[in-house]
């Protein structure tokens, strides 16, 4: 049986199913306040080590978007390509995330919608392991 | 300063699309035209410094340079994704300012396929490409949406500056597309990332610049038109890069690295913006050259737009921008596209840009800007 991972280590908590249930996490710096996604031993904006594990809020809104019209290079499947929307997240806790944008037509995003996380299986990696990838869902 | 590196001598090869041509034979033949108008040879070049975004083999350098025949020379390649060449003459400045070398050669050389650029050279990880997250475009879109949402920059305004490079790129012979594209034409092409378009956007294509840097006793000796490196600075984006390769960022309010570099150049120069004749900057984008010219602090914030309705940035304005057509016409060949800008640069301080030609240019600002968060800024003067 096909064993689920996560798009890259440290993204995301764990266990991966229920995926209701999982959230984007990170860090937060103790001396600047900084946030960012993944692990790091250093604040990426500061560097202080004086770092903490952080687990993000699923819901934000739009901060910026459009949309991609022509299949992105090789690795991506060119053959199963369909124009998508990608935005800019501003999450509730602060931190901009780029992401797909899903529940919604190529023209229906705009600044400030609300968005909630959308974690599903991105595609297959090597070993055929069913990769969990991140995404957005149009709230209303 | 007493080892002001002067520069003596720029050639280039037209950036375009040569299936023909080997990338050494690229390199060469701006070497070729760079020593000749320093009235040099090679054997006379004291360092060597190549440019290239790491796409075609680790000895590049040494293998242009092998074109001239065997030298000893110390040769080192340089990489700094668009920002490749400004890194590389950075790297030559620190050479003769170090006052080791009175003569130096920086070089740029590219080749790269039509099209999207490959995922690795811009910094995406394998999981960004096979997610779809890859395309630089998107970030340019999103951030002219920003824009024109705070600062009610238009459209329109954007595609003009499109319809501005490729007029100014008619009159350059080096540039890879010389036809003019009015604004219905612009606003018309197909959609790339919304709301950009195809005719707003630069290409990834082939071609070589190269510089002569001499010492300022060594340069009296060979030229009567001595133009002078005032600045030159190369630095990372802070936290947040919300550029090509990055998918998260948070709001810190650190400042735009091209703003900390022309900073930093303006203070080494010890010149303002209110001082530049002509600039070059990172037009990747028709959004970018608004964005870009507010952060290098020649307009204000949300004035670069207007800027360009009322022409202040078109040959004959204000603060005439892309004289040579920028990348938009040009084409981006990204390891020697910052040495293509000091070559229209150097041309025009010298007075020998003909139709392109900026009366009385006494300062020149170069500009690029690049995955992973490089940018330099370049500063000339005569």
């Amino acid at each position: 049986m096909a064993q689920q991972v996560p798009f890259k280590e440290g993204c995301l908590t764990v266990p991966l199913s229920p995926l209701d249930q999982v959230r984007l996490k990170g860090i937060k710096c103790r001396a600047c306040g900084s946030l960012a996604l993944g692990s790091s031993q250093y604040c990426i904006n500061c560097t202080s080590k004086d770092v903490e594990p952080y687990v993000f809020s699923r819901k934000g809104k739009i901060y910026s978007h459009t949309v991609i019209r022509h299949a992105p290079p090789p690795p991506y499947p060119q053959e199963t390509f369909k124009p998508f929307p990608v935005a800019w997240v501003e999450l509730e806790d602060g931190l901009i995330i780029l992401s797909e944008i899903t529940g919604c037509g190529l023209e229906d995003l705009d600044f400030g919608l609300p968005v909630e996380l959308d974690v599903t299986k991105g595609w297959v990696d090597e070993r055929g392991n069913d990769v969990m990838m991140y995404k957005f869902r149009l709230t209303k | 300063m007493a080892n002001e590196a002067i520069i003596t001598g720029v050639g280039i090869h037209k950036f375009g699309r040569f299936a023909d041509k080997s990338v050494e034979e690229l390199g060469k033949y701006a070497v070729d035209m760079a020593l000749a108008d320093a009235h040099i040879e090679f054997k006379d070049v004291k360092a060597m410094f190549l440019s290239n975004s790491g796409t075609i083999y680790p000895g590049i350098g040494p293998k242009v340079a092998f074109m001239f025949g065997r030298t000893t020379i110390p040769i080192v390649n340089v990489e700094a994704a668009c920002s490749g060449g400004g890194a590389c003459l950075r790297m030559a400045q620190m050479a003769i300012q170090q006052g080791e070398y009175d003569i130096v050669l920086a070089v740029g050389v590219e080749k790269q396929p039509k099209g999207f650029l490959a995922p690795a050279i811009s910094g995406y990880e394998p999981w960004q490409a096979l997610a779809g997250l890859d395309e630089n475009p998107m970030y340019w879109a999103m951030d002219a949406r920003l824009h024109m949402a705070k600062y009610g920059t238009t459209l329109e305004q954007i595609a003009l500056v499109s319809v501005k490079n490729h007029k100014n790129g008619v009159l350059n012979p080096n540039a890879m597309y010389q036809r003019e594209t009015p604004l219905e034409e612009v606003l018309k092409s197909r959609v790339v990332c919304d709301p950009l378009t195809l005719l707003m956007f630069c290409a990834p294509n082939d071609g070589a610049a190269a510089v002569v840097l001499c010492s300022p006793s060594v340069a009296k000796k060979y030229t009567t038109k001595p133009v002078i490196l005032a600045a030159c600075a190369h630095r990372m984006n802070p936290y947040p890069e919300m550029g090509v390769g990055n998918y998260f960022a948070y709001k810190t309010g650190n400042k735009a690295v091209t703003t900390l570099t022309a900073m930093e150049a303006y203070e080494k120069a010890g010149i303002g913006p209110q001082d530049v004749s002509l600039v070059e900057l990172q037009d990747t984008d028709a959004s970018g050259e608004i964005m870009f010219s507010e952060e290098l602090l020649l307009f204000k914030e949300g004035e670069g737009g207007p800027a360009v309705s009322d022409g202040v940035t078109q040959i004959g304005g204000r603060l005439p921008i892309s004289t040579d057509g920028g990348i938009i016409s040009k084409g981006e060949p990204v390891g020697a596209s910052a040495l293509g800008q000091i070559y229209e640069v150097v041309l025009q301080l010298r007075g020998q840009a003909g139709q392109r030609q900026v009366a009385n240019a006494k300062v020149g600002l170069a500009h690029v800007r690049g995955a992973l968060g490089h940018s330099c800024v370049t500063i000339l003067k005569v």
